[in-house]
């Protein structure tokens, strides 16, 4: 994780994110430190855990009071501390009004073109508010002159504004790991101003794909009528000059091919397929969020087997919906519509011995992520909008041999992942055919595509990503 | 050039530069219908501005009209040719009548047109529905205008202008025959390419009206994105500057054309008599303030989003309780498909209880008036109203505001707009507002109801002017003129 990125960082850094890399929960009387997963808080880690500094996060945990110090800081990992984690406290009411509310009711709906589902509501916005206003004063009393502060995410922008406000001369990188839409979407927020004044106090701005950014600019200059250099990726705004630019983030894939030779997990993969007895198997994982496209993708299954027939019976799909901001309305409905989805097509094509549909609602570990990955000739990964995804990486860097992916073209990733089989996830005629298509393609191409997919994964991995946001950052 | 253009101008403009064309319009509403009544088969006029808008062109060069007959005595009134001479009393061009089964009508105009092409152009609260049934419906009546077409032009050479998104295939259907040149005005909003890349019939629908010389949409903005989504779903060579387009070896201009009403009619009628009379019956109630707003009901109109900012208005400053009344004319459309439906129960659930919140003795803040209002009824409210409050979250043009302006004599009304109209470019001396932001569309309503007269006045004199000035008539010449260009 070093290399390459030590002598550019010589630098303390502060992370600021909403969700901490490590909660500290209460389970019956006993505090257990659990890692978070996803994706942005493990890559995470891993290079603060090489190069120290503070990471500034919403403590969530039933525990994690009774774990941090006076100053609200804690050494992480518990086991082997190498980095500070210090916890900014939200009320109930900031995490329904500021998390649930403004975060994931408003910003994350808007970002994703999912005008339907965006809900205003004036307490919203003023929880927002306070809660960036909470996690300016926590970076503000970190500070030290000369540190590096990097925010993180659709949670936190007001947060450079803030900083900024405070300290004018603040080092601040903001990367955005959401799509950023287009203005004719973004223009109906009506606290659109503060939103971009809030992230424009930021020294340099990332986003996944040079899409977003150009959405970004437009932006930006309908809004300000401010001058923006597309070419030179840079927005000039009160004299002041903010780098603007497209870092596709990576995976660790080095770690996720070495985890993929495990014994136990092979044998755990051969279990799976053993089990299954069928010729073929498809594999989904995703949050349960409206923009993955899951529905889309259950009916596009159902219209597989109807158009072919000949593949009952002999196919499984193992669909992976992880649980996620179970108290929003939206994601309830979308819960009890997969559910009666895949309810209605297993009733219809099931047999005595065969379901066409394994659906598994729930976390399930990582090594049983990877042991899926595995167990399947091919991933299907179909959100109707992802700012990049990336189990689409995971499951590429994971195969050694012969697996599919079909992607979204829909997805941040389809930009980078052009040999993965590429279909509309509105087109439920396409992606039954491209599943099919997929099933027969012949082990040389199979081969070929994956070689190249993974060649990619491998040389824009997480690593490249750091340096390449550095890179540009401090140049 | 000129200052107010007429319907004689256009009729000259046709007659000398089309000349040695047939003059065809292709559009899915037809200008007049046949239906039964009680005392035999009665012909009607549609509203809608568009039609009427073009009729009077229509009968200076006796073209020729194709369009879905919708009428229930519409087969009655044909010939054998499916061809009827209208306006009836007085003929003057042809109609020529499309047929649908019903099955047809619900693929191609309630299923692809509204549910999939409708939802995807506006950046509102609707996904599209990309039923593979609808779209092979969509193809299909496409074809059937289509054959109507050339079944009337045979070798002539002709001039074809198609209207709108319910036929976005056609252009491309008559690309090969010979003789044929055609132009497209689209009236919907064009919306950002990513947006419209999701439909999985995006190259085809681009393809279809790349057949056209000339294509036209309201504003700058949806040209802009049109452009941008044959650059990069095609791949064409596109000049933004200019609007010109490079496919298939030939060559396709794009360019904003932003259409208008009758205002010299819409003026004249509003004047009349019978208009002051209803003017005094809906001032007996010697409410201080009135407000008035007419739509569709449709998603896109936010509708539910000015009845919320009316009662935040009315909570935030109770002293215009009991002193200002509502009128909103909701005219039922669509509604065979069940989100038109929903919406149609919700609207009337959300007045019930703004109403029953708020209303005291006989005042009640909000009326609904459901249906099609008389035209005397409605020029009535326009003229006397003090507030008309057009909210869409997202619509192409919206020709009620310009009604407004037109019917609004004696300059006394304020306009309240919104933001994501397309007229809201044009009609710059309205109060805009951003209608998802029920803060400040309720300041707005107050500061509109307090505005001093001198102010209202001059507000409305420059409204008057700019939609005299870009009179529909306008529309029709430039657009036509543009047209000859390419021919």
């Amino acid at each position: 994780m070093k290399d390459g990125i030590e002598n550019l960082l010589d630098k303390r850094l502060i992370v600021v994110s909403n969700r901490e890399p490590y909660i500290h929960k209460k389970i019956r009387g006993e505090i257990k430190c659990e890692r978070a997963i996803g994706g942005l808080t493990s890559s995470l880690d891993a290079m603060m855990q090489s190069f120290n500094g503070i990471w500034i996060a919403w403590g969530s945990g039933s525990g994690d009071k009774e774990m941090s110090d006076s100053e609200n800081r804690v050494l992480v990992p518990d086991d082997n501390p190498r980095y500070t984690l210090r916890r900014v406290w939200l009320s109930e009411n900031e995490v329904s009004n500021h998390y649930y509310g403004f975060s994931n009711s408003v910003l994350w709906p808007l970002f994703h073109n999912f005008l339907d589902k965006v809900k205003l509501k004036r307490s919203y916005w003023n929880a927002y508010r306070r809660a960036n206003r909470k996690f300016a004063l926590s970076v503000l009393d970190e500070l030290n002159p000369g540190d590096l502060i990097w925010i993180h995410d659709y949670h936190l922008c007001l947060l450079p504004h803030l900083i900024r406000n405070e300290n004018e001369d603040s080092e601040i990188g903001f990367f955005l790991h959401t799509p950023w839409p287009p203005w004719e979407i973004f223009r109906t927020l009506p606290m659109r101003r503060e939103i971009l004044e809030g992230l424009l106090d930021s020294n340099i701005l990332g986003f996944h794909t040079k899409n977003y950014v150009e959405n970004f600019m437009q932006c930006v200059k309908e809004e300000f009528n401010c001058p923006v250099y597309m070419g030179k990726g840079m927005a000039e705004i009160n004299g002041r000059k903010i780098r603007i630019g497209d870092f596709p983030i990576g995976i660790d894939a080095k770690e996720f091919s070495s985890i993929s030779s495990f014994k136990r997990i092979n044998q755990r993969a051969k279990i799976v397929r053993r089990r299954l007895n069928v010729r073929y198997v498809v594999f989904s994982i995703d949050r349960l969020d409206y923009t993955k496209g899951i529905p889309e993708r259950l009916k596009a299954i159902e219209r597989f087997f109807e158009k072919y027939p000949k593949f009952r019976k002999r196919v499984v799909f193992i669909q992976v919906a992880n649980p996620s901001r179970t108290k929003v309305e939206e994601y309830k409905e979308m819960k009890r519509y997969v559910d009666e989805l895949v309810g209605r097509i297993n009733g219809r094509f099931r047999d005595f011995d065969w379901a066409p549909i394994h659906y598994l609602y729930r976390n399930i570990s990582r090594e049983e992520v990877i042991a899926y990955y595995l167990a399947s000739d091919v991933a299907l990964v179909t959100p109707l909008v992802d700012g990049m995804n990336l189990i689409s990486k995971e499951f590429v860097s994971t195969k050694e041999k012969s697996g599919v992916l079909i992607l979204s073209e829909f997805a941040g990733a389809a930009g980078q992942l052009n040999d993965a089989i590429l279909a509309n996830p509105y087109d439920f005629d396409e992606v039954a055919g491209v599943i099919k298509r997929a099933l027969e393609m012949s082990n040389r191409e199979k081969n070929r595509r994956l070689k190249v997919l993974k060649e990619n994964v491998r040389n824009y991995d997480i690593c490249w990503w750091l340096k390449k946001f550095f890179e540009e950052w401090i140049r | 050039m000129k200052k107010y253009y007429s319907s004689a101008d256009v009729q000259k403009l046709i007659k000398s530069e089309l000349k040695d064309f047939k003059f065809v319009v292709v559009s899915n509403r037809e200008p007049y219908i046949h239906m039964h009544s009680p005392d035999g088969i009665k012909c009607k006029l549609p509203t809608g501005g568009l039609t009427a808008a073009l009729d009077p062109a229509m009968q200076a060069c006796g073209g020729l009209w194709i369009a879905g007959g919708s009428g229930d005595a519409d087969r009655q009134t044909v010939d054998e040719n499916n061809r009827v001479q209208v306006p009836p009393k007085k003929p003057k061009y042809t109609l020529r009548r499309v047929w649908m089964s019903k099955e047809e009508v619900d693929r191609y105009y309630f299923g692809f047109s509204n549910q999939a092409l409708w939802p995807l152009c506006h950046n509102v609260f609707q996904k599209p529905s990309f039923k593979k049934e609808f779209w092979d419906g969509y193809k299909h009546s496409n074809g059937l205008f289509v054959d109507a077409l050339i079944d009337e032009i045979k070798d002539e050479k002709a001039f074809v202008w198609f209207q709108d998104y319910h036929l976005a295939l056609a252009p491309g259907m008559v690309r090969d025959s010979v003789g044929i040149k055609s132009a497209h005005f689209w009236h919907i909003p064009w919306p950002p390419w990513e947006k419209f890349a999701l439909c999985p019939w995006a190259d085809e629908i681009l393809e279809g009206l790349l057949g056209n010389d000339l294509i036209g949409f309201h504003l700058k903005s949806y040209c802009v994105n049109f452009l941008e989504s044959i650059e990069k779903i095609l791949d064409a060579d596109v000049d933004q500057g200019s609007g010109l387009v490079k496919y298939g070896g030939r060559k396709i201009m794009v360019k904003p054309f932003p259409i208008s009403v009758d205002f010299g009619t819409i003026d004249r009628f509003a004047k009349r008599k019978k208009v002051e009379k209803e003017i005094k019956k809906v001032r007996s109630a010697s409410y201080k303030f009135i407000g008035v707003g007419v739509d569709r009901v449709d998603y896109t109109k936010g509708i539910p989003e000015r009845f919320l900012a009316i009662e935040r208005f009315l909570e935030k400053y109770p002293g215009y309780q009991n002193n200002f009344v509502f009128y909103e004319a909701g005219a039922p459309s669509r509604t065979m498909i069940p989100t038109y439906k929903k919406l149609d129960r919700d609207i009337k659930k959300l007045v019930e209880s703004i109403n029953w919140k708020y209303q005291r003795g006989y005042w009640k803040p909000i009326r609904y008036l459901e249906g099609k209002l008389e035209y005397e009824k409605l020029l009535a409210l326009y003229r006397t109203s003090d507030v008309c409050i057009i909210s869409p979250l997202h619509d192409g043009m919206n020709l009620v505001a310009k009604e407004f302006v037109a019917a609004n004599v004696e300059n006394t009304g304020v306009l309240i707009l919104s933001k994501f109209a397309g007229a809201g470019e044009e009609l710059k001396d309205a109060v805009l507002v951003n209608p998802y932001d029920v803060e400040e569309f309720a300041d707005a309503i107050k500061h509109a109801l307090d505005m001093p007269n001198e102010e209202k006045e001059n507000r409305m004199k420059n409204l008057r002017l700019a939609v005299k000035r870009n009179n529909v008539y306008r529309w029709i010449r430039d657009f036509i003129s543009e047209a000859v260009k390419v021919l």
